[in-house]
């Protein structure tokens, strides 16, 4: 079973949030700046590669957990990855897709833009981080809820 | 193996080359009135939805032919499309052919501008598009095929 966290940029808030469903980032408090660039895949997605999906770990109930960007297009890309898999024979209990994209912080994506589009890592990435850290709690929400699906799906099948 | 067809709209050049593909349309000369008429039909209904795959037939070979809407996010979707084979582990291979070139403007002045108004002789517009791009989309269907014999991708 797999779990996509989708973004814009499949850079910052997905990455995020699949690091916070693997533990790799507490969910108990908001993050010291450096333990952002110590997270795979934290503001590494190429432009280019947008609409690839990246394995970042599985989880304790055994969903594997992936990140992907979809620009602003995800009304776009969701609908050919379903209708794809659909037409593949897969189940559609056997995936789910994730926006993580909740109220992040607008500096967030200056920074995103600054240092992705703009190649400026050393000006974009703390201004992500900054802004991720604000909205640090939104997302741990977010993944508690993911979670507790993902439980309830279980438990149900 | 799938096949895919697409473009900008997955009803009118993708949707064309893929009826071509599957055998759906006579190759050595255009469908009947009422065929063009369909496919129109199809425009009408289907053009502004995109993501979506529409099945269009099989081909010789049994292989599944599909076109997709794709708006000017093609290559995302192609790679989006793709890993989806290798994250869910499906064997079966997909192939991606990008029919924007046959498309040319008049899909977007239909779409947009006419929108199918009774009166606006959208359908005769529709017709001459057809007949204009038909023997293009044949050719470029010919060379897909070809590449699929030789095991090129794209």
């Amino acid at each position: 079973m797999k779990l996509f966290y989708c973004c814009y940029g499949g850079a910052h808030t997905s990455v995020t949030c699949a690091s916070i469903h693997l533990h790799y980032l507490p969910d108990d408090r908001i993050p010291e700046p450096v333990e952002f660039r110590s997270i795979p895949f934290y503001d590494k997605m190429d432009n280019h590669k947008l609409g690839t999906p990246v394995y970042m770990g599985t989880d304790e109930l055994g969903w594997d957990i992936y990140i992907i960007g979809m620009k602003n297009v995800k009304n776009l890309v969701i609908p050919a990855m379903k209708s794809y898999l659909n037409a593949c024979g897969v189940n559609q209990m056997d995936f789910l897709l994730v926006n993580a994209l909740v109220e992040i912080h607008p500096i967030t994506s200056v920074g995103g833009v600054t240092s992705r589009k703009l190649g400026l890592l050393p000006i974009g990435r703390p201004m992500t981080i900054w802004g991720i850290r604000r909205s640090y709690p939104k997302l741990i929400e977010l993944v508690r809820k993911v979670k507790e699906n993902l439980q309830a799906r279980q438990d149900f099948s | 193996m799938r096949i895919i067809y697409y473009s900008y709209w997955g009803t009118y050049a993708a949707y064309l080359m893929a009826a071509l593909h599957a055998g759906i349309y006579p190759t050595k000369e255009l469908p009947s009135h009422d065929r063009i008429d369909r496919q129109y039909e199809l425009c009408h209904r289907y053009a502004e939805q995109a993501g979506n795959l529409i099945y269009v037939g099989l081909d010789d070979r049994l292989r599944e032919v599909y076109s997709l809407g794709c708006r000017q996010h093609g290559a995302m979707l192609v790679r989006a499309i793709r890993n989806m084979n290798a994250v869910f582990e499906i064997q079966e291979p997909v192939r991606f052919f990008h029919a924007g070139h046959q498309e040319g403007i008049l899909p977007y002045f239909l779409q947009h501008i006419l929108q199918f108004r009774k009166g606006s002789r959208s359908a005769e517009w529709f017709h001459a598009w057809f007949r204009r791009h038909y023997k293009a989309c044949t050719r470029a269907v010919d060379e897909a095929k070809q590449s699929l014999k030789d095991g090129k991708i794209e």
